[in-house]
């Protein structure tokens, strides 16, 4: 068996990163490297309004004053902030109102990754924000919930149509000064999407963004925002993937969430970008700040991640519960693979009372990564009658990989009640064994295995998300994972 | 030592004086300290900034004027401790006060002398056993506190147990009775050779209103098949501090039982760090901490799976009343070589005030894949229902509480192996609820 075990590990730690290819379209580049300059001419590539320009002025002076946290569980060479292209768009200005207007390379991409725009438009309805370095190159489905008013549309058209809203949520989440990458973003964001749910409005539809790293050298700055009206309900994706690259990039992103009273906000993300080849060379820093308020009563935010991408991934999506009531949920599987290294969990901040948070996060590590949970679970003195439940569980595939759990707790007070567990284990060989007495080969048993443990997480996907999910494991997990 | 902020005014006095005071004599362990780092740096002293002492702030502890004389009242450290159920038992009584041994108050057995005496009578009796131990805690020495008990180096429990041997029962109590704050940086050195046996309590305990600082530093080592039992009691007041540092390195088949029971003090820091380097350990770690008034109990427990076939298992319990804190940091670290390893840990708070607060952080950092681990942290307070039931037989609200408190206390305490020592802490608790 263990043999068998050992041939099997080969094969998932010697599988080749499918999504590795390279667009090849002209680009609109900023010269390389990170001054006041450089924010100038990003603002004035996007014809932003005055506001706009001193905000990421403020953000970089900030900035400059910050250090690069290293109490993360990874290791990785010093960044060369002066190395990176800022700003970077596909030459394409013409506005387009239908798919066939797209630069016909950009659409093979898309088919390529296996989510032909059309393909999508027919079949699930879901509205696609493709995002391809840097801007918007196209939004569908825009017509047909500006009926509902929402707004759905990219960062850079929100801030010249609806600067109000943009003015008074921005930053609002995360502010400007929050950390070192947050500031960053600030100063240079080049794009993202903005989404505005009204009151009591229900959206109809999956709102979806598909993020592409695609020029050399280009760090991905996006910038998100999510604001849930009273009473509103919407479901987000996001999902990534990268072409193959030798050079290391940085992708500092943030996202902010507003919930208002009775709101509920689904935010589900499946990030497969590049996680570097098997000596570890390459593959896409991953260094986002993403964070959720309900801000209301009776409000929810939900994260759902599945993390399969990436040479270094540093992200905790939070939720602040400061309505009474109010619940925040986090559900993750992050896979790492090779010398892939991730340190990711959440924070649930516990404020308002009666909230309730839940943590399910499932770690899963193969070849010679390094995969950590942080989390933090705090209770406010006056947060009466919090609840939490917390389960983080890991699980090792070969001996070189680690597993790290840091979960903290802070309890003010008494009422509130806390439950956190974790397990570290590996695929059991009873298990196995029974399988293969049943029939099931090796292989086919550990993919089984893989898949009912990560199921928890995968059941909160939106059906659209949950296929390609299960093939982002597989991909990741090559070899064994069927 | 340019930062003589006032923060640290007092400690760099203090330290300077602790100088002068070594300089002037011999010390009675002087050839054996020679390697341990006593170069204190007062600007290095930890802060909440740093990540181990996040919740534990040691500000105020820097504030006190320590002094390095000390009087103390025989008569009442007597009777103080004739009041205590163990100290009548039949045993090794070691009874250091103000950090220097007692022989009046203490009993040994002279049979058993070259095994079980105090550090500074084992120094010049068998320097050469002690050499083996002292200094092996080094690589865990990660502040300055360790530094000043190196300087200092107070008596201690040695216990040097040959192949094979059972030592009787060993109580040992450090107490401070001063008139001023008054500081004791003592050492234990404790080296059990192959299948040797023995049990060990350690009681600390103050008298006064004034100031008094334990920071005591124990160093064991356990040699394959051996097995020890320790068991340490902090019964400080509001005005005691403890820092301490056990640390404790394991060889192949050897088993330990580590209990920690915390009642009282202003602050107390416990370090706890388990080294398993061997195979088929095994390792108990319980811990029992319930303050309350304006108080903090910090337990950092470390434990390091070095290699395979091992097991620890970790218990700690933690009652939280007034506005009192309870911190706990778990660490357990399987290293690569490490398979087969069973790793288990537990903490389980309750909190009794809307003014107390719990922080824990367990924390596994595995590198090996054949293993099981698992950790687990609750928070909560006494179930309504359980409570409702106590009183549909007729307790009071008051006692049904206490009854549950106690219940949830008695399974650290049940694992004690001593009797009398046990009477001892459920009468602690009784007192409290």
């Amino acid at each position: 068996m263990s043999k068998n075990d050992n041939s099997i590990l080969e094969e998932i730690t010697s599988s080749e990163y499918k999504y590795g290819f390279e667009t090849i379209i002209e680009t609109d580049n900023a010269p390389k490297g990170l001054s006041e300059d450089t924010i100038r001419f990003i603002s004035n590539k996007k014809n932003e309004p005055e506001w706009m320009l001193e905000w990421r002025l403020k953000a970089y002076r900030q900035w400059l004053t910050m250090k690069n946290p290293l109490w993360a569980n990874v290791s990785y060479p010093q960044i060369d902030f002066q190395d990176i292209i800022y700003y970077s768009a596909p030459k394409q200005k013409k506005k387009v109102n239908s798919l066939d207007e797209i630069d016909p390379e950009l659409r093979k991409t898309f088919e390529k990754l296996g989510i032909s725009l059309d393909e999508q438009k027919r079949l699930s309805g879901v509205a696609v924000d493709a995002v391809i370095d840097s801007v918007s190159v196209v939004t569908t489905f825009k017509t047909k919930l500006a009926e509902l008013g929402i707004i759905f549309c990219s960062m850079s058209e929100a801030v010249h149509e609806h600067p109000e809203l943009v003015r008074k949520y921005m930053g609002s989440v995360v502010p400007v000064n929050d950390n070192y990458f947050a500031a960053l973003n600030s100063a240079v964001f080049s794009d993202g999407s903005f989404c505005y749910i009204p009151k009591g409005v229900r959206c109809p539809m999956e709102l979806s963004t598909y993020f592409r790293i695609n020029t050399a050298g280009t760090g991905q700055f996006e910038r998100t925002l999510i604001v849930a009206d009273e009473g509103s309900y919407v479901s987000y994706l996001e999902g990534c993937t990268a072409p193959m690259r030798d050079e290391n990039q940085l992708h500092a992103a943030v996202v902010e969430i507003v919930a208002h009273d009775h709101a509920e906000v689904k935010y589900s993300t499946v990030q497969n970008w590049y996680p570097g080849d098997k000596e570890g060379k390459g593959g896409i820093y991953n260094f986002v700040t993403k964070r959720g308020i309900c801000s209301g009563a009776y409000s929810k935010i939900s994260w759902t991640q599945v993390e399969t991408g990436s040479a270094i991934t540093w992200k905790y999506p939070s939720v602040i519960l400061k309505g009474d009531h109010s619940v925040g949920e986090f559900y993750s599987v992050a896979v790492t693979n090779n010398r892939q290294q991730a340190d990711t969990g959440t924070k649930m901040i516990h404020i308002g009372k009666h909230t309730r948070s839940r943590i399910v996060s499932k770690g899963i590590s193969a070849g010679k990564s390094q995969n950590s949970y942080r989390g933090l679970v705090q209770v406010f003195k006056r947060a009466e009658q919090a609840r939490n439940f917390s389960q983080c569980d890991s699980l090792l595939m070969g001996d070189q990989c680690g597993a790290h759990t840091f979960p903290y707790i802070e309890v003010n007070n008494p009422s509130a009640q806390i439950e956190h567990e974790a397990t570290t284990s590996k695929i059991g060989e009873d298990q196995l064994f029974y399988c293969n007495q049943r029939g099931i080969d090796t292989e086919s048993a550990v993919a089984l295995i893989v898949n009912g443990y990560a199921k928890e997480v995968l059941n909160q996907l939106p059906m659209e998300f949950a296929v390609e999910a299960q093939k982002l494991l597989a991909v990741s997990l090559e070899g064994s994972v069927g | 030592m340019n930062l003589a902020t006032p923060t640290t005014d007092l400690l760099h006095h203090y330290h300077a004086a602790l100088l002068e005071h070594h300089s002037m004599m011999t010390h009675p362990l002087h050839g054996l300290s020679d390697q341990l780092n006593k170069d204190f740096d007062v600007s290095k002293w930890p802060t909440t900034r740093h990540e181990e002492w996040k919740y534990t702030s040691l500000k105020a502890l820097s504030q006190i004027e320590f002094s390095l004389e000390a009087s103390s009242d025989s008569k009442k450290l007597k009777s103080y401790l004739e009041s205590l159920p163990f100290y009548h038992t039949e045993a090794h009584h070691l009874v250091f006060v103000n950090g220097l041994f007692h022989s009046e108050l203490s009993r040994l057995i002279p049979s058993e002398e070259k095994t079980v005496s105090s550090t500074y009578v084992h120094a010049s009796l068998i320097p050469e056993q002690l050499a083996k131990v002292i200094g092996i805690s080094c690589p865990a020495e990660r502040d300055e506190l360790r530094k000043l008990n190196n300087l200092v180096l107070h008596d201690g429990l040695s216990i040097q147990l040959p192949k094979g041997q059972t030592a009787t029962q060993v109580y040992v109590y450090q107490l401070i009775d001063s008139e001023q704050p008054f500081a004791v940086h003592s050492r234990n050195l404790i080296h059990l050779a192959e299948n040797a046996e023995c049990k060990v309590v350690e009681h600390f305990a103050a008298f006064g209103n004034k100031s008094h600082w334990f920071n005591p530093t124990t160093e064991i080592q356990i040699d394959a098949h051996a097995r020890l039992e320790y068991c340490l009691i902090q019964t400080q007041s509001d005005v005691g501090f403890f820092t301490g540092l056990s640390y404790l390195r394991q060889s192949d088949s050897s088993q330990l039982s580590h209990h920690t029971i915390s009642t009282g003090g202003r602050l107390i820091r416990n370090n706890l760090d388990l080294i398993l380097d061997g195979s088929h350990i095994e390792s108990h770690m319980n811990g029992l901490y319930m303050l309350t008034n304006d108080t903090l109990v910090d337990n950092h427990t470390l434990v390091d799976h070095q290699r395979p076939h091992s097991n620890s298992n970790e218990f700690y319990k933690g009652i939280m009343d007034g506005k009192s804190c309870g911190v706990f940091n778990g660490k357990i670290f399987v290293r690569q070589a490490a398979q087969k390893t069973n790793a288990f840990q537990s903490n389980r708070n309750i909190v009794l005030s809307p003014d107390a607060s719990v922080y824990t952080k367990p924390q596994l950092e595995i590198f090996a894949d054949d293993v099981k681990c698992s950790h687990g942290a609750t928070s909560g307070q006494l179930d309504e229902e359980s409570i409702f039931y106590l009183r549909s037989r007729g307790l009071s609200h008051a006692q049904a509480k206490a009854l549950l408190t106690k219940a949830f206390a008695g399974e650290i305490v049940e694992r004690i192996p001593q009797p009398e020592l046990r009477a001892y802490i459920e009468q602690q608790i009784d007192q409290r609820f």
